[in-house]
């Protein structure tokens, strides 16, 4: 068989050009098939393998409202490859139609995709349910049998994602027993690739203190390598929480000017109008510097304060953020009484309508010392944020929703700009806000010219609002996590040192509270906080903003 | 259960919005007006600080409230420009219809031109002077600016952008891309979409892909794809470097794509790869309305196919492709393997896509057989479905990326740089036809 002579190229358009005639440099022909030719130039050029993703405690709040139509939205979207599967896992007595039925309401509710008979049915296909306690052999014996199973029937290879999403006191048991069934492998960093792949996600709280956290590591160690665990903060997986890296490592404008010779101070923002919400007692184990500080806002302050890294990848961005957690000057003994302020909320008003104290909770001990708010100031003491104070602070029945990142610059160092009435003048500094949510996005407040006969100067605010400039909301945070964590991706999850590093900064200041220091402080509902938190940064002549 | 449509999409309406008509442009003029639009919009004056305001102290009571001493100025957040050419009325709808109904990503500013031929309204020739010379038409254009609003979904703000639209006869338009030129917004990208047939305005298209940094058109809407792919192809030499081509039949093929990829991502079925022999593409068989020559849009669509197919692999083809009733085959030779891998085009019924694809179908043989299928289902979803003697049948739904040209152009306005894989696809298809 002779080929027709093809007319020739022009200039500026390659000959056809494939990896099987004409393979990557250092490639041979055979290894050209490592790769698939057909996924060259296509946006998604990555797909995870098939795999089956197996959800401990598959029964709870978490898979309903987000895990299952993250999933959905995934499988039918990006899409999830064929065979997919999910595994849940519970106590309850449900047969696998059971679970199908529960997963298709929490999907029509809260999924985005349209969820059509077609697409809904194909999708069900593929979900199965093993009931069983959690600490009995035999539930993972039923589990071992199942996945050999799917694997047979659905081709998902023995690729294995487990899911945590119980109560963290589960977590020693499950893992010891994923271990000793042989379900879970160890898998090593140099471990052979065209072996199925293993893998555990586990959600916050990581330990509830220093040395829980510790034991968990421990724990986890035993049965998985460090690269195989996945812990989750859902703040990471959030489009603003990422956009704030390429605010500022994509444009040259900022970095320069981020630094103590033109940074005055931060704040960091995270406060809910929300109370606990019923879930007291899950509420008085933890409290809002477990919940809220030792994660999320610690998580906010490396992305405002780390180092450029090199690459944005798994370890180069964990291992700078480890580097400026590790720069954290823990307040400790007597200091702990000067920098932090711990709060409960009393009954007051929000939003117009009144609502009833923490101590009035459901679930919540009488005379509780639980904090629902937190304000302390922390020092980065490196290089780059000697003398910089970062201000903190968090709560529950504040008077908004809001989380959001404060950079308020210095004053000019001369303002040539004279008042002439004394009240004329609004020379407030700049300020970069970052909003994380709601109202996404970024806004600066500088100095402008009021139009008139006269030099007087007015703060004007610009924004830039997401939602003007991109229409699409973004995925949900979990589906970019659940979805990183299938393709191996650890950029945006935790890593052990940062747990540990994290819970080390906090770890002092709930000794401390343990021994008195900082007494609780009642504020109302509806309020910013005690006034106590007020006096905290009044003292180094500054305020709260008002976000 | 209950189906979750995902119903009509919105449609843009414009809340603010002026119009006059005039000899010619004038962009000062235009961008005056938009400022306006946009100061009318946001509500309050911007700040002024009068005297008066000073000498009551009514100033100073305003800045207590730290939050009322700010004046406030929204900084809209602009990513493109989009210019779109009509040349005649079913043109214009169509894009309107599309921009209009935009919704995640949509250009800052829309400018709108149409040229169109029934626009030229000539003075009447008075029944008492039958020897009067031949009337001049009558100029103008009809010029509206819009601040269009788009609703963004639930607990969202909804999006704003800019429309200006210029309409007029051909001889009132003049040299369209002078119009356009100064109302574009500066620093930022130029999308210009080409929903006209390429053959028709050649002269037209190459300005304004010379004004763009990148070119949208639908080859789908060729009169006969076998000559309109050449075209196209001839077509990518003519606009600057600078300047990359996009065609909404091969974004229509994305899925596509992404799911034939998909069956072979895993070391198994890759070999596969080296064993197609056969390849069965059913694309929309119904004629494009509008009599262009009576095309066949879908064809279109299964050629760019098999282009990607071909060069993605290493096929050769044979021969010339042969044309009978049930469509086209073409004939390859596979890089590595001793047999031939035949190329099926045939012709199917698709309701829900008029201009796409209906099914592939991949067959493979030897030492790695399998048969790996994509189908568009009657609910305009697709479905797939592999098997090997190794693996048991699989199949499942994906909710594919809709077709209709506001999504399509919506995928288009994100795409950056030049599509390599594009350009050889259709290079590899055009030259099928080349004739010798």
């Amino acid at each position: 068989m002779t080929s027709i002579d093809l007319p020739a190229r022009r200039n500026d358009v390659r000959a056809p050009s494939t990896l099987l005639d004409n393979p990557l440099p250092g490639l041979t022909t055979g290894d050209a098939l490592e790769i698939n030719p057909l996924r060259i130039g296509q946006q998604l050029e990555r797909m995870p393998d098939p795999c089956v993703m197996v959800i401990f405690g598959v029964t709870g709040d978490l898979t309903a409202r987000k895990l299952m139509p993250a999933l959905y939205d995934l499988a039918l979207t990006y899409p999830l490859p064929e065979g997919f599967s999910i595994v849940g896992v519970s106590h309850r007595s449900w047969s696998d139609d059971d679970f199908r039925n529960q997963m298709r309401d929490a999907v029509l509710k809260s999924a985005r995709t349209p969820v059509t008979p077609e697409g809904w049915e194909a999708f069900s296909r593929g979900l199965f349910y093993v009931q069983g306690d959690f600490k009995a052999p035999e539930t993972y014996a039923s589990l071992a049998d199942r996945l050999e199973r799917i694997d047979q029937e659905r081709r998902t290879g023995g690729n294995r994602l487990f899911y945590l999403a119980t109560s963290p006191s589960f977590f020693p048991a499950i893992i010891e027993h994923l271990g000793q069934s042989g379900i879970a492998q160890r898998q090593e960093l140099y471990a052979d690739p065209d072996q199925p792949w293993h893998r555990v996600v586990v959600e916050k709280p990581f330990g509830h203190d220093l040395v829980s956290a510790r034991q968990l590591i421990q724990d986890m160690a035993a049965v998985f390598s460090e690269q195989q665990i996945y812990r989750i903060d859902h703040y990471l997986g959030k489009e603003t929480v990422q956009n704030v890296l390429a605010f500022r490592f994509a444009n040259i404008l900022f970095e320069p000017v981020f630094n103590r010779s033109y940074i005055d101070h931060i704040q960091i923002t995270a406060a809910e109008a929300i109370g606990v919400e019923g879930r007291g007692s899950y509420y008085e184990e933890a409290g809002a510097l477990r919940d809220m500080v030792q994660s999320h806002l610690l998580q906010l302050l490396t992305v405002v304060a780390m180092e450029p890294p090199a690459f944005f990848n798994g370890n180069a961005v964990r291992d700078e953020k480890v580097k400026v957690l590790r720069s954290v000057v823990p307040p400790q003994g007597p200091r702990v009484a000067l920098e932090t302020v711990r709060g409960q909320y009393g009954p007051g008003f929000v939003g117009g309508e009144p609502v009833k104290g923490y101590i009035s909770e459901r679930g919540v001990q009488p005379g509780s010392t639980t904090e629902t708010f937190v304000a302390l100031k922390l020092h980065v003491d490196n290089w780059r944020w000697a003398d910089v104070p970062f201000y903190l602070r968090t709560g529950k029945r504040l008077p908004r929703r809001v989380t959001e990142i404060a950079i308020t610059f210095k004053h000019v160092p001369h303002m040539m700009f004279q008042s002439l009435t004394g009240h004329d003048l609004d020379a407030a500094p700049n300020v970069i806000t970052m909003r994380i949510q709601p109202d996404e996005g970024i806004a600066l407040r500088f100095a402008a010219k009021v139009p008139g006969p006269t030099t007087q100067l007015r703060n004007v605010r610009m924004d830039f609002f997401y939602g003007s400039a991109f229409g699409e909301a973004g995925p949900d945070a979990y589906e970019r996590l659940l979805l990183d964590a299938m393709l191996g991706d650890p950029t945006l999850f935790q890593r052990r040192d940062e747990v540990e590093t994290a819970w080390g900064i906090v770890q002092p200041i709930l000794d401390a509270w343990e021994e008195g220091v900082s007494p609780i402080r009642i504020y109302p509902a509806g309020t910013w906080g005690p006034e106590e938190a007020d006096d905290l940064i009044r003292e180094d002549g500054r305020e709260w903003r008002r976000p | 259960m209950s189906v979750v449509a995902s119903g009509e999409q919105p449609v843009a309406k414009p809340i603010l919005s002026v119009s006059w008509r005039a000899r010619s442009v004038d962009a000062g003029a235009v961008n005056k007006q938009l400022s306006q639009l946009w100061a009318e919009l946001n509500g309050p004056k911007p700040l002024r600080v009068t005297r008066s305001a000073f000498q009551t102290g009514s100033l100073a009571a305003h800045k207590q409230d730290g939050q009322a001493s700010q004046a406030h100025v929204l900084a809209r957040a602009n990513t493109v420009n989009l210019i779109a050419v009509a040349r005649n009325g079913a043109q214009a709808r169509r894009i309107e219809n599309a921009v209009f109904r935009l919704t995640h990503h949509y250009p800052s500013r829309a400018v709108i031109l149409i040229s169109d031929p029934a626009q030229e309204v000539h003075q009447r020739r008075l029944p008492s002077e039958p020897d009067a010379p031949t009337p001049e038409p009558l100029s103008g254009l009809d010029i509206r600016i819009s601040l269009m609003e788009q609703d963004a979904g639930s607990n969202r703000s909804p999006v704003r952008f800019e429309c200006v639209t210029v309409e007029g006869s051909p001889s009132s338009m003049g040299n369209p891309v002078s119009l356009a030129t100064p109302l574009l917004v500066p620093e930022l990208p130029v999308f210009a979409w080409w929903p006209g047939d390429l053959v028709v305005d050649q002269g037209l298209f190459r300005d304004i892909a010379d004004l763009a940094d990148r070119v949208i058109v639908d080859t789908s809407r060729l009169g006969d794809a076998t000559r309109g792919l050449p075209l196209l192809a001839r077509l990518l030499d003519q606009p600057r470097p600078e300047t990359f081509l996009s065609d909404m039949a091969w974004r229509r093929l994305t899925d596509w794509r992404n799911l034939i990829a998909q069956f072979f991502d895993g070391a198994d079925t890759r070999r596969s790869l080296e064993w197609i022999s056969e390849v069965t593409i059913g694309y929309a068989m119904e004629p494009i309305g509008g009599g262009q020559g009576g095309g066949l849009p879908g064809l279109t669509a299964g050629l760019l196919l098999t282009g990607w197919l071909a060069t993605r692999l290493g096929w050769r083809p044979l021969q010339q492709p042969d044309r009978t009733h049930l469509g086209l085959r073409v004939v390859f030779q596979g890089p590595h393997r001793n047999h031939p891998v035949i190329v099926r085009l045939k012709p199917e019924h698709v309701a829900a896509d008029p201009v796409g694809l209906g099914s592939v179908v991949i067959d493979a043989i030897g030492d790695a057989p399998g048969e790996f299928k994509v189908e568009r289902t009657e609910s305009n979803e697709l479905m797939t479905t592999s098997e090997t003697p190794n693996m048991p049948r699989v199949s499942r739904i994906v909710h594919g990326l809709p077709t209709d040209d506001a999504h399509l152009l919506e995928a288009e306005l994100q795409q950056f740089g030049r599509d390599r894989i594009f350009e050889e696809s259709l290079a590899f298809a055009s030259d099928l036809f080349a004739r010798r």
